[in-house]
């Protein structure tokens, strides 16, 4: 083996702790622009388009659509009554 | 709809009627066309000069193919170029007629330099802005057969950006695919010498009939490169054979190796049999440091610990279970590793049975893989990628080149990757900070990881690596192909 000597061993452990931080801070810059490249409201509307596009949503606005009607038309009188 | 492109159609006397087709379709696709005949070998220089004369096109392509243009080639590069006005030089993907009349597309890198001097994978049309034309000194007559290419080489060190479109503009049948001929390859080996002496220097060993080119980049000085090893230095039973990897691997750099400024930094276990490291010792003689490596097993650390006892001005990291077959492996890693920029550099590794373990790394479709996983190792590879030097996305520890001054730069490999990914994310890291990364065909080892090897890859290696990178896990730019294989 390749004779190291204290002071030399310290030196490397400082200089391989040194390396683990500049390892971290470009790995954290990484994580900020990937998140950024995920674009959170993009997701959001996909999302919801997904939602609005499925059975259950068209189903559930037809059984609602006498009631929102029903909403629409006594909230309009209610505007004329005022 | 007409653009301000004006194509030149070089044709032979004799074979006016094989262009009639290149030369509707240019014409349906809004181009301004004009024909000259080549006789013989004679040059084509003055005629495309006197064609190009004549117009006043911004761009202006000179193409001498039977094949033709796309239906969709005009109004996609017209969209193309509305919105790269920038463009100096545009280069299309291209298709074959394959079986039952459909089209094979052949997908092109973007703008590669090194691999340009390996070959002219830009294809049949190539668009140049009339300005960069003229500025190079638009086609040379003493490279005979070789105009093209020529001019590609020499407009690419001019122009401020080379685009890609990755659309096969243009169509050839697969039989059109003819050889150069013997001026054309005299042409050919003057126009890159010509190109190497003008882009940092380097030698043509050979120019193919085929289009692939041999040239390389030469070793600048004598730099000391620091091969830096991890190993367990035991002796085992491999198949039925008692072998100790780091000792064979040893010896195969001190046969084979023509560089000979290096040393051998090995990082070994506290395991290590006495045996082996007298056997190094013997074998590798001066150039030999042993470090010895105390903790518990962590890849990414035995390297690290590697590098900083090391004392070269670059180091390679090395697998211990590689054979070297190649000569000038080293020559030829060093080369690219220091061209201007570069941050990295690999070479091709083969499994024991003589199909390829890895010629770059892939990122492709979220997954990181190698380039060429089980081809054989006469595959030439889509393109001829295989056979040529290249840019590449990343390439694999178990053989990679690099400054040290880089390697301190980036943190070194990520002791948070004990085992797996820790070099796709050493690539990254390395391009993050813009630098580029090279693979070359011509630095060849065996790689004696067993093809069926249980990588065991952790969650959190997972998470670590694609928590960092996964928004450029999708990376086409240099191998616009998807995986030969799944990753493991």
């Amino acid at each position: 083996m390749t004779e190291i000597t204290p002071d030399e061993q310290a030196d490397y452990e400082r200089d391989a702790r040194q390396l683990a931080l500049v390892d971290r801070i470009i790995g954290l810059e990484a994580q900020v622009a990937h998140l950024r490249s995920v674009n959170t409201s993009q997701a959001l509307r996909d999302q919801l388009k997904e939602v609005k596009s499925s059975t259950t949503w068209k189903v559930g606005r037809l059984v609602l659509a006498p009631a929102l009607a029903l909403q629409r038309l006594l909230g309009r009188n209610a505007d004329k009554d005022k | 709809m007409s653009l301000s492109i004006t194509v030149v159609v070089v044709t032979t006397s004799t074979a006016l009627h094989a262009a009639d087709k290149l030369i509707a379709s240019a014409t349906a696709a809004g181009f301004d066309v004009r024909v000259v005949a080549r006789t013989g070998d004679d040059p084509i220089a003055d005629v495309v000069k006197v064609a190009i004369a004549a117009s006043s096109s911004e761009y202006v392509s000179i193409i001498e193919s039977d094949g033709w243009l796309s239906g969709e080639a005009g109004a996609v590069i017209g969209g193309f170029l509305a919105s790269h006005p920038g463009a100096d030089i545009v280069y299309t993907d291209e298709g074959t007629v394959g079986r039952r009349g459909r089209i094979d597309v052949i997908a092109k890198p973007i703008f590669s330099p090194e691999r340009l001097r390996c070959q002219f994978y830009w294809g049949d049309i190539v668009l140049y802005r009339r300005s960069l034309f003229d500025e190079v000194g638009g086609v040379d007559a003493s490279v005979p057969g070789a105009e093209l290419y020529d001019l590609a080489l020499r407009a690419s060190i001019a122009a401020r950006s080379v685009e890609h479109i990755a659309k096969p503009l243009f169509i050839r049948s697969v039989q059109s695919d003819s050889g150069l001929g013997g001026i054309a390859l005299e042409s050919t080996r003057r126009a890159l010498e010509r190109h190497l002496a003008s882009t940092g220097g380097g030698v043509v060993r050979a120019v193919g009939a085929d289009g692939v080119h041999d040239t390389r980049r030469l070793v600048q000085g004598e730099p000391l490169i620091s091969i830096v090893i991890p190993s367990r230095g035991i002796y085992s039973e491999i198949d039925g054979e008692r072998r100790c990897y780091v000792v064979d691997a040893a010896r195969s750099i001190m046969d084979l190796s023509t560089y000979q400024n290096f040393e051998i930094t090995l990082v070994l276990d506290s395991v290590a049999e006495s045996e082996v490291i007298s056997e190094l010792m013997a074998i590798v003689g001066q150039k030999l440091r042993i470090v010895e490596w105390t903790k518990p097993f962590n890849f990414s650390e035995k390297i690290n610990h590697g590098v900083l006892h090391s004392r070269g001005e670059f180091v390679l990291l090395l697998n211990d279970d590689v054979q070297i077959l190649e000569p000038e492996w080293l020559e030829s890693l060093l080369a690219l590793a220091q061209r201007p920029g570069a941050g990295m550099s690999g070479g091709m590794l083969y499994y024991k049975d003589d199909t390829i373990q890895h010629a770059g790394h892939g990122y492709y479709d979220g997954d990181a893989s190698h380039i060429g996983l089980d081809a054989p190792r006469t595959d030439p590879g889509p393109l001829n990628g295989y056979r040529v030097e290249r840019e590449v996305s990343g390439v694999t520890a178990a053989c990679a080149m690099m400054p040290k001054a880089l390697f301190i730069e980036v943190g070194g490999l990520s002791n948070l990757l004990p085992g797996n990914f820790n070099d796709v994310d050493l690539c990254m890291k390395v391009t993050w900070l813009g630098h580029d990364i090279y693979w070359t065909p011509h630095a060849e080892l065996y790689h004696f990881e067993s093809k069926t090897r249980d990588a065991s890859v952790h969650a959190f290696e997972v998470d670590v690596a694609w928590g960092r990178w996964g928004f450029r896990m999708h990376d086409p730019r240099y191998w616009p192909y998807p995986h030969n294989r799944p990753p493991a």
